[in-house]
């Protein structure tokens, strides 16, 4: 254990994520019904988890912020067991895989619980499930947050790098292979769901697992590509996740009975910015989503062949699944506008126009989140063991 | 309903069929569109209970919005005292001794309240809005107050799109009229044996099984109803539930079986191609479907909510009627019982009709108000001499204001309004017709045919232009045709294709460049035969042309007709030396709507050729014979001239002016000056409704523009057709000449002291005219109020189909109503008829009438009486008729161009000609 | 010359970006400042690409081949942002340019008071502004991009009266519709950077590839123009996009959106002809495609679906025409073809109005049945034949079959295997919005 004052380091492979975490967790915070803002205790742990684990300089504070930030999951009795033991799990892991790793004993028994640990945090198939479940089940926009940190992404980042772990990285080719896998799977299965906020879930996964096999691919044109798709993913879902919420807050809790909403003539501006997200997410030309789609297939084509099918699989199937649940809320018979409820409350429209217009800004001027990135990827890509 | 033991389930079946019918809309094909009373079938209830079971019938809104009548309110449209005289009609009840009464409190909901809460309203206003403490309190008592009211539960329909589909595609496939070049089989064997032989011949199914459904049906060679039957003993439908389960069938597209029973009863409707028609069998067809058909499972709605949502009734309640109101914590059981029953008790509709009723109490003063100022005020002068000219036009509201600028430009002209059909009732072809078409009312069927035909001289001319027609109908079905199949749609796109260029840029940039050159092309090539109508018939010769039709009139059914519109006019002393007749119509182009624009009186046709009939008539000095021993004498120097008037582009065309005498020429040329100038003021007038055309300040410009809208491709709104009608007078012209009435009234010339004692005229005009008028009043009117169920929505996404209706988008019911381009500056009000008669006669001409006195009794119209010698007004309420005597501001302007410049809204009666 | 090109392509992006400035500021755009913005827009585009096609015309340049310099560039990889103006893609800009300044003209009087003014003219430009950079696009990276923008605003538009259920659910098919075939273009495209590390409309010409490269690269770009042109077995989606206002269908389902996968074709013709495979492939579609719109044409009897079919009946041609190796006949076909569907488009609501004249021109008997090859057939190969029509091929039956249906079950199966013992409750077992969309 290092002296407090080398607990935490901040430099450039986390640097920038942190503040993209930081900002994310604020326009989460701003776009939070006013109800949901009331459950502050539950930001702080997540919050306060992930910033521990990103800044961490010593794996111990790692595991400590990893296990923080799922804690009001942990606690929570609304979701389902399996959904808790495996996040319970995810912390056991890490804490064992690190463990082994840092005491020099089975490293390599210790680097695949450290994997493990990863897909779960990451979702992928078929640890997928807590994340639907929480998505479901608890705060959405919590639960994207939490989700959203990528701290799995961010462990292979580190192994990758070998910043502080100095591990080699055999068997990260299998992890981005099944992060390829998950990101058609996921997208299969959120399509016959009937639950927006677990069809959101599954979205999210299948679009973030491609970022693993961009950090992999190594080359300097797939990391940026990763990195961007970073910003993209957490930015689109949790403007989705904001507006899934406010509209239950809006119009009724329970999904079921929503059916053709028509919800554009009552909102606009929300249907509006749901169509600037969902095409974000999916990669729209124009949107920061055609260009960090365009760089991991570019990217990561030579060492991940099937990526330039899962990439095009993956994102037709969730760009489908959105115009349906797009439809689904907003199109539909016409409600006329609420007397009382608003189109777009001023703070959702801040956080809202701030993610569309990242996400549009970067997707036409893509030099600029290059540059804003270029340190984390330059450590990414350069440290490894090519 | 007589219960006899003998009725076989399958006269059951057809009874129940035909009863439910009666639901659909009642709406043709769509190319003779004619405006009748969406609510037909309701028509034996009262106004307010019709539109009540209607609407839940239909899931349509019985009157406007809540919302648009607080925004009337506000605008003045509509004023409290009007809410408060409603109310005082109504029985009132003590809800809170001394503190409350049912009258307080509907004025404080009406007036002070804000509009009432739905429940996910109130959960965002409690939890994200800006509730006050104070708020959250009332709320909570309110809350508390209904916490064991019970929560209503709306049945919910199960639905089976993949049927709805199906029957969309036969329907269309069966009754198309020739857009398709390959029309469905076995159509002359009905509805069910074409889809019975069609589908069970295939091997692709649209639903498993039904291909074996079918094969049986046809083996066993059931009968429609036997089908019927089985399939509903299938469903275990009870004999009692069969209503109910029809009906949804029915009601799951009423368009289509709308438009299937109507050509059940009247095959003659259909524009080409007869097909029989049957209800029974597409009932058939479609439970036949249905029974194959996955079926979407309803969805579920809870209950839950209906706590909040009467709370939050109640709230609005409280809130509007404090702080008169002590805390409802504080009124006691009973009270609050009372409170809160009479509350819910005046719910949406409720509310809405209050609301409605003072609208058109509103309506009423604003147009009776300056007429008892008007016919205070006495200074009528009174026609002397000659007149000028005369015009008969038709009662249509469109032709009020050009009437007024025929009146203004001069003033010696009179004019006068008959239905335009002018009492001729016919089978008529015209020179370029295929073949004859009915022009008369709908209720009427003709007994006569008509013929246009080239004058002796002139055969040739007219065998040239029938083959130069023929040719170019030719080329235009090969050019429409060849695009649509291969080799020669090959030829005609690929290697031709790129000169279609010129005329899309010259129609969309340049429509009226284009309408003339075509008009320029017809003068060139086609050529023009002299032609005369066959009205002739001298005894029982040239019998039966087809079916029953007689050629020509008779001489005494030729008095008879002209008599028919003369003798009710007063048009019996006073000719002046040329008589104006002129008919109606519109033409537009890219409006499937087109013939709603017609002539209603002409059956939804161009009323041209009836006013050229009737002058051909009113010149044969036999008939002039006939006429003076019916008191009508005209002077040997009249001369009728029958003309078109086009009231989409304001054109007027003049017929057989070839055999007018030639001493009448000057007035001729005088008249048209007349004509020329009226109808540029009148395109002018009608325009300001345009908001396209708010730049158009010059008569010249206005005629140009309303000729560019009738030829443009893209205009959904040649013209505004029958918006904003209001009111029907039936009277002197004396009443109402000089006044600027909007376009808003049917002017029908009656003239009372010309009737007899029984009122015979009066009957005939009212027997003819209520129902028409009320017919128009009410599709406006519902159209408006629910465009989406009882109009057919917004025109833009329109598709013809099979020539018999439009569709939205390439597949959906048909769509039957008025589309919201004609409805949308309506103002939704019931016609209010004002009969100038004596208030006896008018009682009892009524009640030989049952249609019209069905229609005064349950309020379908309004009514209100003018005595013609003292003119004082009375105003038909609740059975009983009350002086209506409170005159209101009349104000004047000194021709009709100043009082509307600038203007584009609705305008109040003023008095047009007095120095400003 | 280049920067009037370049200019005369970004013009209605420029409106795009207007537009949707003036929304996010909250700014009330009035009808007659729109419709002003787009009579400027489109006069502006046509006569700033009039002057290179008339140079083109009278042989003073053969074409000009516009570098506008990168988008982005990572290490070695750079998206290249660069246009051509050729033979080919001048004249699809020109005509391009001259329909959406006439649908602009049209629709300004005919969406008057539309309370979707703005919409509709958003969707507009911005399908005109895809449509510019897919056919000026010089390598298929930018193609994509124009691809793309089309395919979202034509969506877009076939929903645009979403207050009914028929339109979202047809925008969803053609949507899905869409993606899938686009997943052809996007594979198909890094197919090319696999073989060959370009997409440049040069380096993949002619035998830069090897032949069997060329065939699964020509065969997933036919997959792309399958799906924009409407051709068997997609042919399905065009008469459920006729959802849209009229005007939109007129561009759209007439002349520019379908006519994109035909330019594609053309586009790729120098690689297609180093396959003999992949173009007798795009014959035999393309003539299969004709025929079946003949037929399912012959039985349509409203307006849009009839018009819609005889549209896809000469893409089939056009496409077989590009199989055969007319591609300059090819392009003749779609500009006569376009300027020939736009104009019927606009006329389908005249269509009882025209009827009836030439009817009583014709002298009472218009002959709605021709005799046709139908007519010699037996009865029941006949009426199995018009079920086939009426039908529409059965093709969006068998779609439904063999992708939607697997796609659900594999779903449904995913989502349940996720630990959830509730989730087959949860999850949709028949997918609604995928079946027809009939409006009640």
């Amino acid at each position: 254990m290092p002296s407090p004052s080398h607990w935490f380091v901040l430099e450039g492979r986390n640097a920038g994520l942190l503040v993209q975490f930081l900002l994310l967790a604020l326009l989460s915070l701003l776009a939070a019904p006013r109800q949901d803002r009331r459950r502050w205790a539950g930001y702080a742990f997540v919050v306060g988890g992930i910033v521990v684990s990103y800044a961490a300089n010593h794996s111990f504070l790692f595991w400590i912020g990893w296990t923080i930030s799922v804690v009001p999951w942990l606690m929570d009795q609304s979701i389902r067991p399996s959904s808790r033991i495996s996040l319970a799990a995810g912390c056991l892991a890490v804490a064992a895989g690190l463990l082994l790793i840092e005491q020099g004993i089975h490293r390599d028994w210790g680097l695949v619980l450290l994997m493990l640990a990863v897909v779960q945090r990451k979702g992928l198939f078929p640890f997928h499930g807590w994340v639907a479940d929480t998505f479901e089940r608890t705060d959405v926009l919590q639960s994207s947050l939490l989700f959203n940190s990528h701290l799995g992404a961010f462990v292979v980042m580190l192994t990758d790098s070998s910043a502080f772990l100095g591990v080699p990285r055999p068997a990260l080719t299998l992890l981005a292979d099944l992060g390829l896998a998950t990101a058609v799977l996921a997208a299969l299965a959120a399509v016959s769901e009937r639950n927006p906020r677990r069809q959101l879930a599954f979205i999210s996964i299948s679009q973030a697992s491609i970022i693993l096999a961009g950090i992999e691919g190594a080359s300097r044109v797939a990391v940026s590509g990763a990195m961007l798709h970073w910003i993209v993913v957490p930015l689109a879902t949790t403007a989705l996740a904001a507006i899934l919420r406010g509209i239950e807050v809006r119009e009724t809790p329970d999904w079921n009975t929503l059916r053709n909403g028509g919800l554009a003539g009552r909102y606009p501006r929300i249907a509006v910015f749901f169509a600037i997200a969902a095409l974000a997410l999916v990669g729209l030309p124009g949107t920061l989503g055609f260009v960090s789609e365009d760089l991991l297939l570019h990217g990561a084509l030579q060492t991940h062949p099937w990526i330039g099918l899962a990439i095009p699989v993956s994102t037709a199937l969730n760009a489908i699944t959105l115009f349906r649940l797009f439809s689904r809320i907003f199109l539909g018979a016409r409600r006329s506008p609420s007397a009382v409820i608003p189109d777009a409350t001023l703070r959702e429209r801040v956080a809202l126009t701030l993610i569309a217009a990242l996400l549009i800004g970067f997707g036409l001027f893509p030099s600029v989140p290059l540059g804003l990135t270029s340190p984390t990827a330059e450590i990414a890509a350069g440290a490894g063991w090519k | 309903m007589s219960c006899e033991v003998t009725t076989s389930p399958a006269e059951r079946l057809a009874g129940t069929v035909e009863h439910l019918a009666h639901l659909l809309p009642a709406q043709g094909p769509i190319g003779v569109f004619v405006h009748h009373n969406t609510l037909h079938a309701f028509e034996h209830l009262p106004f307010e209970e019709a539109v009540r079971q209607a609407g839940q019938l239909y899931g349509a809104e019985p009157y406007l919005s809540e919302d648009e009548f607080r925004r009337q309110f506000r605008a003045g449209r509509i004023e409290a005292v009007d809410v408060d005289d409603i109310l005082a009609e109504e029985p009132d009840a003590t809800l809170i001794p001394y503190e409350l009464t049912r009258r307080q409190l509907r004025r404080a909901i009406l007036l002070n309240g804000r509009t009432p809460m739905t429940a996910q309203e109130v959960r965002w206003w409690l939890n994200e809005g800006r509730a006050s403490a104070d708020e959250r309190r009332r709320f909570a008592q309110c809350l508390s107050a209904v916490q064991h009211y019970p929560p209503e539960s709306q049945p919910q329909k199960r639905l089976a799109p993949v049927v709805d589909s199906l029957m969309i595609r036969l329907c269309s496939a069966y009754l198309d009229q020739g857009v398709s070049h390959w029309p469905m089989g076995d159509r002359e064997a009905g509805f069910l044996t074409a889809v019975r032989q069609l589908l069970a011949a295939s091997p692709v199914e649209p639903l498993t099984g039904i291909r074996k459904e079918f094969g049986e049906q046809l083996e066993r060679r059931e009968s429609a109803e036997e089908t019927i039957l089985r399939l509903l003993a299938l469903r275990q439908v009870g004999p009692d539930e069969e209503e109910a389960f029809l009906q949804d069938e029915l009601m799951a597209l009423p368009g289509w079986a709308g438009l299937i029973h109507r050509l059940e009863c009247e095959p003659d409707l259909v524009p080409h191609e007869r097909v029989p028609c049957s209800l029974i069998d597409y009932l058939a067809v479609r439970l036949s479907l249905r029974r194959y058909a996955p079926e979407e499972s309803p969805v579920q709605s809870s209950g839950e909510n209906s706590v909040p949502e009467h709370a939050a009734i109640l709230y609005a309640a409280v809130e509007s009627l404090s702080p008169a109101l002590p805390p409802i914590e504080s009124l006691g059981r009973p009270n609050l019982d009372r409170f809160r029953e009479e509350v819910f008790a005046f719910d949406s509709i409720e509310r809405r009709r209050v609301w409605h009723l003072a609208y058109e109490r509103r309506h009423e003063k604003l147009v009776l108000g300056p007429l008892v100022t008007w016919f205070g005020s006495g200074n009528r002068a009174a026609p002397a001499g000659r007149p000028a000219a005369q015009v008969i036009t038709c009662i249509d509201e469109r032709e009020e204001s050009f009437r007024r600028h025929l009146e203004e430009t001069r003033p010696e002209i009179e004019t006068f309004g008959a239905a335009g059909f002018f009492g001729v009732a016919m089978d008529y072809a015209g020179i370029d017709d295929a073949h004859g078409v009915a022009l008369c009312p709908v209720v009427a069927k003709p007994r006569h045919a008509v013929r246009e035909v080239p004058v002796p001289g002139d055969a040739g001319v007219s065998g040239r232009r029938k083959a130069v027609r023929r040719l170019w109908a030719r080329i235009a079905q090969t050019a429409v045709r060849s695009t649509q199949s291969l080799w020669l749609g090959w030829l005609s796109t690929a290697v031709l294709g790129i000169f279609s260029l010129f005329p899309l840029l010259v129609r969309v940039l340049a429509p009226r460049t284009y309408g003339r050159l075509r008009a320029w092309l017809n003068a060139v090539f086609l050529p023009v035969p002299r032609t005369e109508v066959t009205l002739m018939r001298t005894g029982s010769e040239s019998h039966g042309l087809s079916e029953g039709l007689q050629l020509g009139f008779t001489t005494s059914e030729k008095v008879e007709r002209v008599a028919s519109v003369l003798g009710p006019a007063g048009l019996a002393k006073r000719f002046a030396r040329i008589v104006l007749v002129l008919g109606h119509g519109s033409t537009s182009l890219n409006n499937p709507h087109e013939s709603a624009h017609d002539c209603g009186a002409c059956g939804g046709r161009r009323g041209g050729p009836n006013a050229r009939l009737f002058a051909a008539m009113a010149n044969r000095p036999a008939v002039r014979d006939g006429l003076r021993n019916r008191g009508i004498t005209i002077p040997e120097d009249t001369w009728f001239v029958g003309g078109y008037h086009d009231t989409s582009s304001d054109d007027i065309e003049l017929y057989d002016l070839e055999d007018m005498p030639p001493s009448h020429g000057d007035e001729l040329a005088r008249l048209r000056v007349v004509l020329d100038a009226a109808r540029a003021a009148n395109a002018l007038e009608r325009i300001r409704r345009f908001e396209s055309a708010s730049a158009v300040t010059s008569e010249e410009a206005a005629l140009q523009h309303v000729e560019a809208r009738a030829e443009h491709l893209a205009e959904p709104r040649p013209e505004y057709g029958h918006c904003t009608n209001a009111v029907a007078l039936v009277g002197r012209r004396d009443l109402t000449r000089g006044l600027f009435l909007d376009r808003r009234w049917f002017l029908v010339s009656y003239d009372p002291t010309c009737d007899d004692a029984q009122g015979s005229n009066l009957e005939r005009l009212l027997a003819a005219g209520g129902p028409v008028c009320a017919g128009i009043s009410l599709e406006y009117y519902f159209s408006s109020v629910d465009n989406t169920r009882y109009g057919c929505g917004t025109k833009l996404p329109h598709n013809v189909t099979g020539l018999v209706g439009v569709m939205d988008g390439h597949s959906s019911d048909l769509r039957t109503g008025l589309p919201l381009q004609m409805v949308e500056i309506h103002e939704p009000v019931r016609i209010l008829f004002v009969i100038e008669a004596r208030l006896t006669l008018v009682a009892e001409v009524v009640t030989r009438l049952p249609g019209v006195e069905q229609l005064i009794q349950n309020r379908w119209i309004r009514v209100a009486v003018v005595d013609p010698e003292s003119r004082q007004i009375h105003v038909l309420r609740h059975g009983s008729f009350l002086a209506f005597t409170e005159g209101s501001v009349l104000p004047a302007s000194p021709a009709s161009h100043d009082w509307y410049r600038g203007k584009s809204g609705h305008l109040p009666v003023a008095r047009m000609g007095a120095a400003a | 010359m280049n920067e009037l090109i370049a200019a005369a392509v970004a013009a209605p992006g420029a409106a795009v970006a207007l537009l949707a400035i003036a929304w996010l500021l909250g700014i009330e755009c009035r009808e007659r400042w729109i419709a002003r913005l787009t009579g400027l827009v489109y006069s502006f585009s046509a006569a700033a690409l009039l002057t290179p096609a008339v140079r083109m015309c009278f042989g003073d340049a053969a074409g000009w081949s516009i570098p506008l310099g990168e988008w982005f560039r990572v290490g070695d990889h750079a998206f290249q942002f660069a246009l051509r103006a050729d033979p080919v893609s001048l004249p699809m800009l020109l005509l391009t340019a001259l329909l959406a300044g006439i649908i602009g003209a049209f629709s300004r009087t005919y969406m008057h008071r539309e309370p979707g003014y703005f919409r509709f003219f958003f969707c507009l430009h911005l399908f005109a502004f895809g449509a510019m950079i897919a056919f000026a696009a010089g390598n298929l990276d930018l193609l994509i991009v124009g691809w793309e923008l089309v395919g979202l605003s034509s969506v877009l538009l076939v929903g645009f009266f979403y207050e009914r259920s028929g339109p979202p659910a047809s925008a969803i098919r053609v949507f899905a519709t869409y993606r899938s075939a686009d997943v052809g273009l996007l594979v198909g495209v890094f197919a090319a950077h696999h073989f060959r590390h370009t997409s440049s409309l040069e380096g993949i010409a002619g035998h830069a590839l090897k032949p069997d490269e060329a065939t699964i690269v020509g065969l997933l770009l036919l997959v792309a123009a399958m799906g924009k042109a409407a051709q068997i077995p997609f042919s399905g989606w065009l008469p459920r996009a006729m959802e849209g206002p009229t005007p939109s269908s007129a561009i759209f389902y007439g002349a520019i959106s379908v006519h994109l996968g035909a330019y594609l074709l053309l586009r790729a013709y120098p690689l297609l002809t180093a396959s003999p495979a992949a173009l007798l492939a795009v014959t035999l579609i393309g003539l299969g495609t004709a025929v079946h719109g003949v037929v399912v044409g012959r039985a349509a009897s409203d307006a849009k679906t009839s018009l819609a079919y005889a549209s896809i009946t000469q893409l089939g041609l056009i496409f077989a025409e590009i199989g055969m190796g007319w591609t300059t006949i090819a392009l003749i076909h779609i500009l006569g073809h376009s300027v020939v569907r736009t104009l019927q488009f606009l006329r389908a609501p005249s269509m009882l109005h025209e009827y009836h004249h030439m009817h009583a021109a014709a002298g009472g008997r218009v002959d709605a049945a021709e005799a046709s090859l139908e007519s010699i057939l037996p009865e029941g190969l006949r009426r199995r034949l018009y079920w086939f029509a009426l039908d529409r091929a059965h093709l969006d039956r068998f779609l439904d079959a063999v992708i939607v249906r697997p796609v659900f079950a594999v779903s449904a199966w995913l989502a349940g295997s996720s630990q959830n013992p509730k989730a087959s409750a949860r999850s949709e077992a028949v997918p609604v919005a995928l079946q027809e969309g009939a409006d009640a």
